[in-house]
């Protein structure tokens, strides 16, 4: 009996033609059909506003930036991963899990993958092979992507119509919605009393799909956690209170 | 195995550093997922403790050897102290390399009597460790859990702990509730549940009435109150069954790469663990035999009490080969037969779950695209957390790497409704550094801000200061003081702030041995 070793098989290398004419497993039929009938992922409604009616487009790449980056990214994914997409975490190490499972997002099909001190070609290998099977990776790139793997990332973006998502400057990776924030203010804290609650901010969407670059004033992360839209304030901004 | 019989338990809470082959007098310490799980004793001169980061560890020694976990290494170096415990008795069950158990009557009349027995185990096992390190934890006691909770009481009292039949009640009574989980009785979140309701130690969890438990806890509270009760016997109806479930990988080419060996045998391990799961059985004991072309025969009972997933099964399969093949001379052709037996199941209680059906297309993709990224990263890891009950934003969930748990347990992840006393509240940081940032935090004056024993700020923080320069205070709160691992003689205390500084940016800041550090972010 011989050994199967297709899972085991060397990395694919960038320089070859794209495996994506041939996949193993069948993902890309699958794919397809998927692609056919939800051509969306779910998100949560006040970033679905501000996108357009479409949401978290499968194929696309968001950037998320600004102050309050990393919670945009993750209030953008909650929604898809509650109703059962899985997200790989590629190259944020520090990312706080508290906050993940706080904004909603089920930690059961979380994984997180530490890229090690390889540089940005092995950190695109992974890039490939998490799209292969994620629907959603959140990732952050270690450095500026050649052009050359930009496009094996986008590509296999589109032929497994995942999502991805950066946090932070792209750095090269070709980018359709950017969600920026900005403005943060925290609430609840004074100088020795109180403690944090909430933070409002700005959140602006922009970008090729986006018809209107819309602006939502939101608390993220919110009292509880999530995202919201803003409210009154439970207690006047700290600018004013110091 | 019946219920209840006279079990010993041995377990060397240092092994993992002993099986490094440094002198105990270096300090030397072994982490998983950047927490300390072992220290020599030149480490533990230095007051530095299981439990503990690698971060403060170096603080507390600078040169410290830190080495990641290797269990192919220390099963290697515990082969020897297996070879000398089946000159005792045939049924040595392994835990883990340094953490055995083994049967006590059989063995007992031979030597005549437990005394006796230990005393001559003592001998034995003294001469296979230089010296310097410390002896093994020894506990005798009516069955499993009872006997691997004397073990801990021998560990810390620093001799054997025989508990004798009537005599059960009282070992436990006065024993913390989280030595349950910490010998894998019960997980790690029922601890923390009792916890939150004020019952800390097994006496406690023993003067509840049996009916209140069953229904508030379910099984595992049965469970975990009647060892607190003194009795190490599960149900009639639930009793731990010998099983006869095998599945066998014969090749007619043998195999002489370890790595192929274990990837082999992972379809026929997933196998058995889902026909032991299709009876609604967890397995609990493994029996894992391999063999080569030239009849060369290594063979191990692995046991794990809170069941072993095919993951696990897998995990215990590749440590057994890599040690194998580490011993010089053990090994001298491929491997033709991997032979693995559920040797004893016990009904499922809901510990363990998702091991079989359920799992959509998605799930499928996932787990392959899982298996592949563990295939390509080199240096780094696949991690997914797991909840650990901790206080801090920081530790609630630990990561543990993908293939050593069932990624479709989501059990796994699952938070207590309602969080610790003393929990920092939401919203929490969404970057946990992994090497706190030290800074300093200066008052208005520009002295130093400290924390008293008692909790307190000696003068309100004004400024932080870290490499790239100043920023101001503009609010804070706190100080929460944090009391890590209370039930461990060696108590660390530290202090958590929340400050928003000049820039609108908001940080967690913790303080210990004087030594302020940004812990986390609200990014």
């Amino acid at each position: 009996m011989s050994i199967p070793n297709t899972s085991h098989s060397a990395p694919s290398a960038l320089g070859v033609p794209p495996r994506d004419a041939a996949p193993p497993h069948g993902i890309e039929r699958l794919g397809a059909a998927r692609l056919a009938t939800e051509r969306t992922l779910p998100i949560d409604p006040v970033l679905g506003a501000l996108l357009g009616a479409e949401g978290l487009v499968r194929g696309q790449a968001v950037a998320c930036r600004g102050p309050a980056a990393r919670s945009l990214a993750i209030a953008a994914s909650a929604s898809a991963v509650a109703l059962g997409s899985w997200i790989a975490v590629l190259g944020v190490d520090d990312l706080g899990v508290e906050a993940v499972a706080d904004a909603g997002l089920p930690l059961e099909r979380l994984v997180r993958v530490r890229p090690g001190a390889d540089g940005v070609r092995a950190w695109a290998d992974l890039c490939l092979a998490a799209l292969d099977g994620f629907e959603l990776l959140l990732t952050c790139p270690p450095g500026r992507v050649p052009a050359p793997l930009a496009t094996a990332i986008r590509r296999r973006l589109r032929s497994r119509a995942g999502c991805l998502l950066v946090i932070g400057d792209p750095r090269g990776l070709e980018i359709d919605v950017e969600l920026s924030s900005a403005g943060p203010s925290w609430h609840g804290i004074g100088p020795g009393t109180g403690r944090l609650v909430d933070r409002h901010v700005e959140v602006r969407a922009s970008g090729r799909r986006v018809h209107r670059g819309g602006v939502a004033s939101v608390s993220l992360p919110g009292c509880d956690g999530r995202l919201r839209a803003a409210e009154v304030a439970v207690s006047d901004p700290i600018r004013t209170a110091v | 195995m019946t219920v209840g019989v006279r079990t010993i338990t041995i377990r060397w809470s240092d092994w993992p550093v002993s099986a490094l082959g440094h002198p105990p007098e270096r300090p030397t310490a072994v982490i998983v997922a950047n927490r300390l799980i072992a220290v020599s004793p030149g480490a533990a001169e230095f007051g530095i403790s299981v439990g503990e980061r690698r971060r403060s560890a170096l603080r507390a020694c600078p040169d410290l050897l830190i080495v990641d976990r290797d269990p192919a290494l220390e099963l290697a170096a515990f082969e020897p102290v297996l070879e000398v415990l089946s000159e005792y008795v045939p049924g040595v069950e392994l835990v883990e390399p340094g953490h055995i158990r083994l049967p006590a009557r059989g063995p007992s009349r031979l030597f005549g009597g437990e005394r006796a027995l230990l005393d001559r185990l003592a001998v034995d096992l003294a001469e296979l460790r230089p010296a310097g390190w410390s002896p093994p934890g020894v506990g005798v006691a009516d069955g499993r859990a009872l006997s691997a909770l004397a073990t801990l009481v021998s560990i810390a009292a620093g001799r054997p702990e025989v508990v004798p039949s009537e005599g059960s009640p009282e070992l436990v009574s006065g024993l913390p509730v989280a030595w349950l989980a910490e010998i894998g009785e019960v997980p790690v979140d029922f601890v923390s549940l009792l916890d939150r309701l004020g019952i800390r130690r097994l006496g406690e969890l023993a003067s509840l009435a049996p009916s209140d438990v069953v229904s508030r806890f379910g099984p595992v509270g049965l469970h975990a109150h009647r060892l607190a009760n003194g009795i190490d016997e599960r149900p009639v109806n639930t009793v731990v069954h010998e099983s006869t479930s095998a599945v066998e990988l014969a090749v007619d080419d043998p195999i002489h790469d370890a790595s192929a060996v274990v990837f082999a045998v992972r379809e026929r391990a997933e196998r058995l663990i889902s026909e032991v799961a299709a009876s609604g059985r967890v397995c609990v004991a493994v029996r894992v035999a391999i063999e080569t072309e030239h009849s060369e025969r290594s063979e191990h009972c692995w046991y794990r009490e809170e069941g072993l997933s095919a993951a696990a099964v897998i995990d215990r399969v590749r440590w057994q080969v890599d040690a194998w093949t580490r011993r010089p001379g053990a090994v001298t052709s491929g491997v033709v037969l991997v032979r693995l037996a559920a040797e004893q199941v016990r009904p499922d209680e809901g510990s363990q779950e998702g091991l079989w059906g359920g799992r959509s297309e998605r799930d499928e993709a996932a787990l392959r695209a899982v298996t592949r990224l563990t295939s390509l990263v080199e240096g780094g890891a696949v991690e997914v957390p797991v909840w650990s009950g901790g206080r801090s934003p920081v530790d609630r969930h630990r990561w543990v790497p993908a293939d050593t748990v069932d990624l479709l347990d989501a059990a796994r992840v699952s938070r207590d409704a309602a969080p610790w006393p003393g929990a920092l509240p939401a919203p929490a940081p969404t970057v946990v550094h992994r090497d706190p940032l030290e800074v300093r935090l200066l008052d208005i004056s520009g002295e130093p801000v400290l924390v008293t024993g008692r909790g307190e700020m000696s003068s309100p923080p004004h400024e932080l200061v870290d490499r790239t320069g100043s920023r101001r205070i503009v609010a804070w709160a706190g100080p929460w003081p944090l009391h890590e691992r209370w039930w461990s003689p060696a108590v660390r205390r530290s202090a958590r702030l929340q400050v928003v500084l000049d820039d609108d940016s908001a940080h967690l800041v913790a303080v210990q041995r004087r030594q302020w550090s940004i812990e986390a972010t609200y990014g």
